[in-house]
């Protein structure tokens, strides 16, 4: 039953599977979407990444129980008190301390028409209370000490190799991540 | 945050992207992906609902131990109401109201300016 599931939406002879939504509404084409208003509104296309081929995957070394988890956040994210994002192709990053007290939590980012909630309640896109209570109950072993951010919007995929991943590398490296959890806005 | 989650998998470091845009998911193909089928700017659950947003969240960690090859899985989660509503932000019109895109840092609260530039000023003084 498995097999002729992941059979299903398959995209490249099986070396990655795609499950698609069986549930309405369609999923928004957003590439499309985005391509046709900068268009009109006379931007430079955003280009996002477009993978060549499957990734590799890594095993786990240890259950998700007692692993050390890091998250990192492209939806601007950073603390009161820290300097916000600009929108030219902004490629630094912020920690944000696991332990930061919700109301603390600010976001800037290109898309800030997608933020409006986030602004009123952050666990929208930056899951700080959700993993704090998991790691309390146990299904995580551990939380990163800090948590990583940057902008996302990012038109320069040379800054974003050059500048912006050392930095997360430099970040989690010093954590001794086993685990790491990406959301993107 | 597919190139992200690709580099640091790449390094021996798993991961697993939770996300709502499928098309971009899938241009990306990241090793592990949880698709949540919301709005963008509800990655890890609807507003003011913490218990719902705990569900989303734990229920894409499982995501860490159920992958033996490389994909996107769906998330058996469904917007509830507002979906046209969300979507209408998406329309810009023929005029982007948005703040400029320069490189002047954009502080959520006009506090968050004064906050840093004193955070900044009482680095300055060696303390």
């Amino acid at each position: 039953m498995t097999s002729r599931d992941e059979q299903k939406g398959s995209i490249r002879d099986g070396d990655y599977m795609v499950l698609s939504p069986e549930a309405l509404p369609m999923p928004t084409a957003y590439i499309e979407q985005t391509r046709r208003q900068y268009d009109s509104l006379g931007y430079p296309p955003y280009q996002w990444f477009e993978a060549e081929d499957a990734p590799v995957l890594t095993k786990m070394s240890k259950p998700l129980s007692e692993s050390k988890l890091g998250l990192i956040s492209t939806a601007g994210t950073y603390v009161a008190g820290q300097q916000a994002y600009y929108y030219k192709d902004d490629a630094s990053i912020r920690e944000i301390p696991s332990n930061t007290d919700m109301s603390d939590l600010r976001f800037a980012h290109i898309m800030e028409n997608y933020l409006v909630e986030a602004w009123q309640d952050p666990g929208v896109v930056f899951p700080i209370e959700a993993l704090r209570k998991l790691d309390e109950d146990g299904t995580v072993g551990e939380l990163a000490e800090e948590f990583l951010a940057c902008m996302g919007g990012i038109y320069s995929q040379r800054r974003v190799n050059e500048e912006l991943i050392p930095q997360l590398e430099a970040a989690v490296d010093r954590q001794q991540l086993d685990l790491l959890l990406l959301v993107p806005l | 945050m597919s190139l992200i989650a690709r580099h640091f998998e790449g390094k021996g470091l798993p991961t697993l992207v939770l996300g709502s845009a499928f098309d971009i998911l899938v241009a990306g193909m990241p090793p592990r992906a949880m698709f949540l089928n919301y709005p963008l700017g509800f990655e890890t659950g609807r507003p003011f609902d913490k218990s719902h947003q705990f569900e989303v969240v734990q229920a894409a960690l499982a995501g860490f131990e159920d992958f033996e090859r490389p994909g996107i899985k769906s998330m058996p989660y469904e917007w509830l109401a507002g979906w046209e509503m969300t979507r209408e932000r998406a329309r810009l019109g023929d005029k982007d109201s948005r703040s400029p895109r320069d490189m002047t840092p954009r502080y959520q609260k006009e506090e968050d300016r004064r906050l840093f530039e004193e955070n900044l000023k009482g680095n300055n003084n060696g303390t």
